[in-house]
């Protein structure tokens, strides 16, 4: 199982819906994927190290370098193909590379 | 679930005209504080978290004429009940890209969102992105010019 750690500022729940999102698709693109949300600013290095793929809402910067792959998920928030099945595809491609 | 069409009040929707983010904010925010609705330091939270996690959100995408829209927002402890705040901006300031913080935009339309509860189950931005990423949406609010008009509109036409 790939476990992915989605990331966004707090207050209207942003994360969940990105986590929603990516775990409905990727079960029906066939991957078993977890994961779990979170606030940016609750994220140390020692949680980031236990996830293999990060999906922030947009680029972030840490004090810590992020070992996981990452794939900016904000576009999936639109709710529109157009939007979103971009940052699936690249999703995609990072789950087979991680070959789990 | 609530109704996200319950969230937005007569008298919380507003035609303005600002300079920049900065004013609307203040503006906005003291209204809201001498409502009740939001608590003192809200407004400097605003301010802070737009400029950590800007809330721009670019239309394009959805059709390449629309003018943009932005989701100011507060953690939950500034605020006291749940609404959105309706603006309408007489000329667009500037905001930056929610997805993209390098990128900046002009925005037109404001939708404050106030939330008081940090699991809420009515899912504010996916119906928000619902009613937004419907082009027809945004050319209407574009010809109505009063927020009578406006409030109905909204009300009709969000869940």
């Amino acid at each position: 199982m790939i476990k992915i750690l989605a990331a966004c500022g707090a207050g209207i729940n942003s994360s969940h819906q990105i986590k929603s999102a990516i775990e409905e698709e990727m079960k029906e693109r066939g991957h078993d994927v977890k994961v779990d949300a979170v606030v940016v600013k609750d994220i140390n290095k020692e949680m980031m190290d236990q996830y293999d793929i990060f999906t922030p809402i947009s680029k972030t910067k840490f004090s810590f370098e992020v070992k996981p792959p990452v794939v900016e998920a904000g576009p999936i928030l639109y709710r529109i193909p157009a939007m979103a099945d971009p940052v699936f595809d690249e999703l995609e491609n990072v789950i087979k590379k991680l070959d789990k | 679930m609530e109704a996200l069409k319950s969230y937005f009040d007569k008298e919380l929707i507003f035609i303005e005209d600002a300079k920049d983010q900065n004013e609307i904010f203040n503006r906005i925010g003291k209204i809201l504080y001498e409502k009740g609705i939001v608590n003192d330091k809200f407004i400097d939270a605003l301010i802070e978290r737009e400029k950590n996690y800007p809330t721009g959100l670019d239309l394009k995408p959805v059709s390449v004429d629309l003018p943009n829209a932005a989701i100011p927002h507060t953690e939950t402890e500034y605020c006291h009940r749940k609404h959105v705040v309706f603006v309408k901006l007489e000329k667009p300031v500037l905001f930056k890209n929610m997805i993209a913080p390098d990128q900046e935009l002009e925005v037109t339309y404001l939708f404050f969102i106030i939330n008081n509860e940090k699991d809420s189950q009515t899912n504010i931005l996916s119906e928000l992105m619902g009613f937004l990423t419907a082009a027809e949406n945004v050319n209407k609010l574009e010809k109505l010019q009063n927020k009578d008009e406006i409030y109905r509109f909204l009300t009709n036409n969000i869940n």
